[in-house]
């Protein structure tokens, strides 16, 4: 009986094209799947010889016809580039602003807070990596335009609209037209951003913003370039921007094991920001639990917290907070003069404030912050 | 590693590893052209890798694919692109002659072969060579496998991987024999080499590790499979290579006899080291230890044996008996735990479990993933709190593994009459217990042993249930989510009674897959239970009942004045009740439910983790397919059946494990048992007579059909006795078991008795084993069983078993491949 047989080059054959032909075709198809009224022009691009160049972040991604920049939110279609993220958000909270964590805005109010998929960064300790590294088209949506993130937002009581969790620098257009909206209704805005951005843009953006937390990952390019694919510099110049527009701004340094808990780092840091005239710019030391990729670490302990927040005070940092850490007295507001407690926090809840139109009770000493 | 590109590690590595190779060949310990085909083979495999990843970057960048996989591809190829140019230059060194010639500078040609080769001695060599083999290459393989998974945080994917690579190796090692004959001294070189690589292969595993990957980052399946790939690289070939040339140097005997006592090496390694070993000594010293018993081996042979170097074997003896007396466990692992103090590594039965202190804080990891961590409140609080404060009065508890979180100091906040406390593996309870994380009160009672096998024996009526229990990773972990589990749970639980369920850590999106998981938990819990609940955590817990819940957690442990550290400060009441709404709303579709036989939740996790590092199913189940279609493509003629008959059998290995560990859970022993038998059927098989009758072809049919048959019996097995007729379903399993082992002797017995030439028999038949062994590995593990369950897979297996049949080709000659 003469058996069938399958020659080791058809075998070969077949297999490669089933497999590219496989994989092609869903990855082909991401593109185009964001529903067309869910796209905008995007505000910042130039059309270049080789395709669209967009100006909005220092990843400068040169971006050819049909092509999406590294964010995954930009598409290039015929020379124009577009935003596949402005009315699709794919999470919806109500979170305490303390969440966010923004300490000294508003205390004990909620922030109506919104994101769309994509990011421009790739942390390898992503807490929200499932939105952020995902397209648009990807993501389960729901429709909200900037008038409807506003009326929630009202609907909802919250004081504050919070552009959170992936990162809102990437779905700039919705941000901005969305707090545009917010400002005529007496809606404050909160950007909480990993600081990635050019600065034509962030200033047009700081405009329509009231107060900012943004994550300084480390004061070190190389664990940019390795934990984050970023670069130091351009975040260094958002935290100054934001301070000459007069946004309200706080910054978050996750401490993470073996990567960004070298002390001398953070007292480089710490020196950085005091010479820089960010003193009163409340600092969050922020506790790492495993996340994303970086699942092979510990926690990081509270005594390399505490040495963090002991070396910012050291070098002048006047509101030094521990972040994550329950049980931490490190989360109370201290008078920088009579060093009274004049917020207690536990948490996310204000146990007691003794801040009356801004100063401390005790000493009348004025206190930074947006307190109403 | 503070650079994208490693090529300061791999150009070391290879420059290293090629002046071992060249150095063994300069020895006389391999041939010249043994060291010249594995440099062939490294170069093949970096150049295939090169242009593949090439080539799909290439089409990233022309059509903007948005692979995750493809962004981790980038220093892959360049890495692979670096090793290739080192490879490429060597290469050229070796035909500078010819080079020389093209321009003009003629220089002589030597002979390429040495006066070894030229004289071969055809002398038999003692069978306890081969049973060396088995000894040293299977404690390795096991050793290998457990550290492997201790530093890549193991799982079901990772587990076949290993396996399929290591079949594959093997089975390369193989090829290289072909055609060569060598010499009694080249054998017992080899067999030296072999006696170390274990110990070697581990150190480098550890040491390389910390280089080539960032610091506490998970790894990839791509990376993972390269690294194995090149590490596991010098024992396989090694291994493989040295099989068929025992069997050459046993003229006039079947390839069967050297089998038999291979596999009865690997036999007494495999009971050794699931029986003692494990659970006495550390990994470097188990595989010191083995090194130590072959050499004393083959010290014994040398009265026979003048061949065997008195002084080598005795220098490697001792420094393998060095590293059993100080094996450098904590050195070697150091570069895993960065800024954390190593205070002990103990091997328990679900792998290893290493305590740290970073400055005060205590950790705790179990194959490197993070268990525990001192000072985190709300992996405690959550579930005690969410189920608990459901009643208004708790008598009885179970809680299952967790201690380490401070469950159980939570729990006696509710004053309950008694909590049975559940952990099955025994030097975490220890550990527990050392760390005082099980309270000293009475009301607690802690159990050596499994819940489900513990509530089967002792009926109760707890009126809460609380899992610490990994998510569905594996077909055991799966086991908690299963109808099988629910069901017997309502059983022992009371009217209103809770049971909390951790599923996913979501943080503020779920993201279509997790849906499709819980949608699949919660559609498996439906007919046992009226109400569920989902509320959003660091890890969501699922909360199932015949009474009411409720999502006001907060307000519910206030009015019952409960003070917490987490819950009462952290979790917002509002957003809680929001969230539980919002997830319930998901879980309308249907889809398919969980069961024992069907650990369809291993497949919804399997692809939210793939996911995490840019694969999906669909591309990973596409690649497996391909990677099957290359290996039968690498067999002929009838070592085909061969490549049928080791399919079926490793998938006759895996199917049972699989069902037994989603029934019964974790069972460590009967995996060694499983193995022992496998071995022993194994053994027999290739030692029994054949008797004269039919024709060498109806033979080999008749074997096919004795391999259908015995899918159609565990298919019948599977659905009717399992899990309700424990003995009997064990014991049949078990025997099940044996006789795959037994028919696959027979069958390699009958093929290497038929296949011509000769010669040949050994390396292809053997090769083609190993290659069928690997794609059943592949397929059945992480991609059937948890896709389409064991019915639909025994049947997939059956039409797959019955295709490889017709496909193979019963000329007794094959074309050499
Ligand atoms: S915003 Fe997106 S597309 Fe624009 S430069 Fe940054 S990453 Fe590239």
């Amino acid at each position: 009986m003469k058996a069938p047989s399958i020659s080791r080059r058809t075998c070969i054959k077949t297999g490669l094209i089933g497999t590219l032909g496989m994989a092609f075709i869903p990855a082909l198809a991401a593109n185009d799947s964001v529903p067309r009224k869910y796209q905008r022009e995007a505000r910042y691009y130039k059309v270049t010889g080789r395709g669209v160049k967009c100006t909005l972040c220092p990843n400068k991604c040169n971006i050819s016809l049909n092509d999406t920049g590294d964010c995954r939110t930009r598409i290039n279609r015929d020379n124009k580039l577009y935003t596949t993220a402005y009315g699709n958000p794919c999470a919806i909270h109500i979170d305490p602003v303390e969440k966010k964590p923004l300490y000294h805005f508003l205390p004990g109010s909620r922030s109506f807070s919104i994101a769309t998929a994509g990011c421009n960064l790739v942390c390898l300790n992503c807490q929200n990596w499932q939105i952020s590294q995902a397209t648009p088209a990807e993501t389960r949506n729901q429709e909200l335009f900037p008038e409807q993130v506003v009326a929630s937002s009202i609907g909802n009581n919250c004081q504050s609209i919070a552009y959170t969790y992936a990162e809102p620098l990437v779905f700039y257009e919705y941000t901005y037209d969305s707090s545009e909206k917010a400002h005529q209704e007496g809606i404050k805005n909160i950007l909480v951003s990993n600081g990635y951005v050019n600065e034509e843009p962030l200033r047009k953006l700081a405009k329509v913003i009231d107060a900012a937390n943004i994550d300084l990952k480390s004061f070190s390019d190389d664990i940019y370039v390795r934990l984050n694919t970023g670069s130091l510099e351009p975040v260094l110049h958002t935290l100054k921007i934001l301070k000459e527009e007069g946004v309200w701004l706080e910054i978050t340094n996750l401490v993470i094991p073996g990567w960004t808990d070298d002390m001398d780092m953070i007292k480089e840091m710490c020196g950085w920001l005091t010479k820089n005239g960010f003193e009163e710019t409340p600092i969050h030391f922020s506790r790492f639990f495993p996340q994303y990729k970086l699942q092979q670490l510990p926690a990081t302990p509270a005594e390399t917290l505490t040495k963090a927040r002991n070396i910012a005070m050291q070098k002048g940092m006047k509101f030094v907070y521990i972040g994550n850490l329950p049980g931490s007295d490190a989360s109370n507001t201290l008078c920088p003069k009579c060093h009274q407690v004049v917020i207690e926090r536990k948490g996310f809840r204000i146990m007691q404030n003794n801040l009356t139109e801004g100063k401390c009770q005790f000493c009348h000493t004025p206190v930074q912050g947006v307190w109403s | 590693m503070n650079t994208p590109y490693s090529i300061i590690p791999i150009l070391s590595g290879t420059l290293l590893a090629y002046f071992i190779t060249w150095i063994l060949s300069r020895r006389k310990w391999i041939s010249r052209n043994v060291h010249r085909q594995i440099w062939n083979i490294l170069l093949l495999i970096t150049f295939l890798f090169t242009i593949v990843l090439g080539l799909l970057l290439a089409l990233k960048a022309n059509y903007n694919l948005k692979f995750a996989f493809l962004d981790e591809a980038l220093p892959v190829h360049v890495d692979f692109g670096i090793a290739m140019s080192i490879i490429g230059l060597l290469h050229i060194f070796w035909h500078l002659n010819y080079f020389k010639r093209l321009f003009g500078k003629e220089t002589e040609r030597k002979s390429t072969k040495t006066p070894e080769e030229k004289q071969v001695y055809i002398r038999k060599t003692p069978l306890l060579f081969p049973f060396i083999l088995g000894l040293v290459t299977l404690t390795g393989q096991l050793v290998l496998f457990r550290d492997y998974l201790a530093i890549f945080g193991g799982n079901a994917l990772y587990v076949g991987i290993l396996l399929s690579l290591w079949l594959i190796l093997t089975g390369l090692g193989t090829q290289l024999a072909r055609n060569k004959a060598f010499s009694v001294t080249t054998i017992i070189r080899m067999l030296l080499l072999i006696t170390v690589l274990p110990s070697v292969s581990i150190l480098i595993i550890r040491v390389t590790h910390g280089w080539l990957f960032e610091t506490g980052t998970e790894t990839g399946p791509l990376s993972f499979a390269f690294f194995a790939l090149f590490t596991l690289a010098p024992l396989c070939l090694t291994g493989g290579l040295l099989f068929p040339v025992l069997s050459q140097h046993r003229p006039g005997e079947t390839t069967g006899l050297i089998y038999s006592w291979e596999s009865a090496g690997s036999l007494l390694s495999g009971m050794l080291f699931s029986f003692v070993w494990v659970f006495l000594i550390s990994p470097i010293q188990t595989v010191a230890l083995t090194g130590i018993i072959s050499l004393a081996l083959l010290l014994f042979l040398r009265r026979r044996m003048k061949e065997i170097p008195l002084y080598t074997t005795s220098a490697i003896t001792i420094l393998l008996v060095f590293l059993f007396i100080f094996p450098p466990e904590k050195l070697t692992r150091a570069s895993l735990f960065p800024g954390q103090q190593i205070q002990s590594i103990i091997q328990s039965i679900s792998g290893e479990l290493v305590i740290t202190k970073a400055e005060s804080q205590s950790n705790v990891f179990e194959n490197s993933r993070l268990l525990y961590s001192q000072g985190s409140p709300s992996a405690a609080e959550e579930p005690v709190h969410y189920a608990l404060s459901q009643l208004a009065r708790v008598n009885h508890i179970a809680v299952i593994s967790g201690a380490l979180t401070g469950v159980l100091s939570e729990c006696l906040k509710y004053h309950p009459n008694r909590i049975d406390y559940f952990e099955v593996n025994g030097k975490l309870l220890d550990l527990e217990k050392q760390s005082i994380t099980i309270p000293d009160d009475s009301v607690i009672h802690s159990h050596r042993t499994d819940f489900q096998r513990w509530i089967a024996q002792h009926p109760a009526r707890y009126d809460g249930v609380l899992l610490n229990i990994p998510p569905p990773e594996t077909p055991s972990a799966s086991r908690y989510y299963t109808q099988e589990f629910f069901r017997s749970i309502r059983k022992n639980l009371s009217d209103s009674g809770v049971v909390a369920i951790p599923l996913l850590s979501t943080a503020n999106y779920l993201d279509p897959t997790t849906v499709r998981l819980y949608q699949s938990v919660v559609a498996t819990i439906q007919p046992y239970f009226k109400h569920w609940l989902i509320l959003p955590g660091n890890r969501d817990i699922l909360l199932v009942s015949n009474g009411k819940l409720h999502a006001n957690i907060l307000t519910r442990v206030n009015d019952l004045g409960i003070m917490t550290n987490y819950i009462a400060y952290f979790v917002d009441e509002s957003e809680l009740v929001t969230r539980s709404h919002e997830y319930a709303e998901m879980m309308k579709d249907g889809v398919p439910t969980v069961s024992a036989n069907h650990p369809i939740a291993v497949s919804y996790f399997t692809g939210f983790w793939l996911k995490k590092h840019g694969l999906s199913y669909i591309l990973f189940g596409t690649i497996l397919f391909v990677i099957f279609i290359f290996l039968i493509s690498f067999t002929r003629g009838i070592s085909r059946s061969m490549f049928a008959a080791g399919f079926t059998a490793s998938t006759m290995e895996i199917v049972p494990l699989v069902l037994i560990q989603s029934a019964f859970g974790y069972s460590y022993y009967l995996i060694g048992v499983i193995f022992t038998l496998f071995m022993a059927g194994l053994t027999l098989g290739a030692r029994w007579k054949i008797a004269e009758g039919p024709k060498g072809n109806h033979l080999i049919y008749r074997q096919h059909i004795w391999f259908m048959l015995l899918l159609i019996l565990q298919w019948a097995i599977a659905g009717w006795l399992s899990p309700g007729r424990t003995v009997i379903y064990i014991t049949s399993e078990l025997l099940l078991i044996a006789l795959t082992g037994w028919l696959t002797g027979r069958m390699f017995q009958l093929i290497s008795s038929q296949y011509q030439p000769q010669t040949k028999a050994p390396a292809m038949v053997y090769k083609a084993d190993l290659y069928g062994s690997a794609g059943g590995a592949m397929l059945v593990s992480v991609f059937l069983v948890p896709l389409l369950g064991i019915n639909l897979t025994l049947i997939v297996l059956l039409m797959m078993h019955l295709l490889l049949t017709f496909v193979s080709k019963h000329r007794t000659s094959s074309v050499s491949t």
